[in-house]
């Protein structure tokens, strides 16, 4: 038997990370979810994570401060992180390119592409 | 409700700029809403179809078991069509994220003018304002991988 991969979500909209976990959990993914990137970092280093999806706005520590704070930590060198925003912008995704992220969606996500995403970078 | 953009050529200042910003949030969360709303009919109206035809065919499958392969074909292609039903669905419901945020700004716009009513007071910092949403739509977002 496989272990499922685990991707953490980190957002501060509860009714966003549900969706995300509806759709992850349903393409055979665990999810662990986090409501900042305070949040966030510290379930990162509790638990080992395959996948990280990241909103860009949110109250504490946004996004980008939390994709170079994950960075930082050994186990997250490689490990690929999505930021998922209603950002668009050239300028933002070259920060957060410069962060460290590996990819950026743009929400409203569509949950077939999402995992097609997903799939594609952590099988 | 039926909101109206503010006219950008006409730009205010001090509290006058805080009320532009919030009719032009408005006028976003408004576009948002209807077409969210739009979206959402859609598919629980698509949703409720396709669960109408799967009993449908269920009902003939069991009259015809000799014909499994064919409604085998029309069962997979109606659970295909639910799930992307369904994912336009929860596309839709995504309107609350962005309209949130739309809120959140609206409020922070709504304390510069209290502050400014008040004692004329600046209002908070700007630069720490939530960032504007810039969806006008639910149309998917774009992918980029680096």
């Amino acid at each position: 038997m496989t272990t499922a991969k685990t991707i953490l979500t980190v957002d501060d909209s509860g009714s966003l990370r549900q969706m995300l976990s509806f759709t992850l959990k349903d393409a055979g993914y665990s999810v662990i979810e986090a409501v900042d990137g305070n949040d966030g970092l510290e379930k990162a280093r509790s638990q080992t994570v395959d996948l990280v999806l990241t909103d860009q706005n949110m109250p504490g520590m946004d996004g980008l401060s939390f994709i170079r704070a994950l960075r930082g930590m050994k186990n997250y060198k490689s490990v690929p992180i999505l930021m998922l925003t209603t950002e668009s912008g050239d300028d933002m995704k070259a920060q957060g390119r410069a962060a460290g992220a590996s990819g950026w969606l743009v929400k409203p996500f569509d949950p077939a592409r999402l995992t097609e995403v997903v799939r594609k970078l952590i099988g | 409700m039926r909101t109206t953009a503010p006219d950008p050529a006409r730009p205010q200042t001090g509290g006058g700029a805080h009320l532009q910003e919030i009719e032009r949030d408005l006028a976003q969360m408004d576009a948002l809403l209807e077409a969210a709303t739009r979206k959402l009919i859609e598919s629980f109206m698509a949703i409720h179809r396709d669960v109408a035809s799967q009993q449908r065919a269920l009902a003939a499958f069991a009259a015809d078991p000799a014909g499994v392969d064919a409604h085998a074909a029309r069962l997979d292609a109606l659970r295909e069509d639910i799930a992307r039903h369904v994912g336009e669905a929860i596309s839709g419901l995504q309107f609350q994220d962005m309209t949130s945020q739309l809120i959140r700004r609206m409020g922070e716009h709504l304390a510069g003018v209290r502050d400014l009513l008040a004692d004329g007071a600046c209002a908070a910092d700007p630069a720490r304002r939530p960032r504007a949403v810039e969806q006008h739509h639910m149309d998917c977002g774009d992918i980029e991988l680096f």
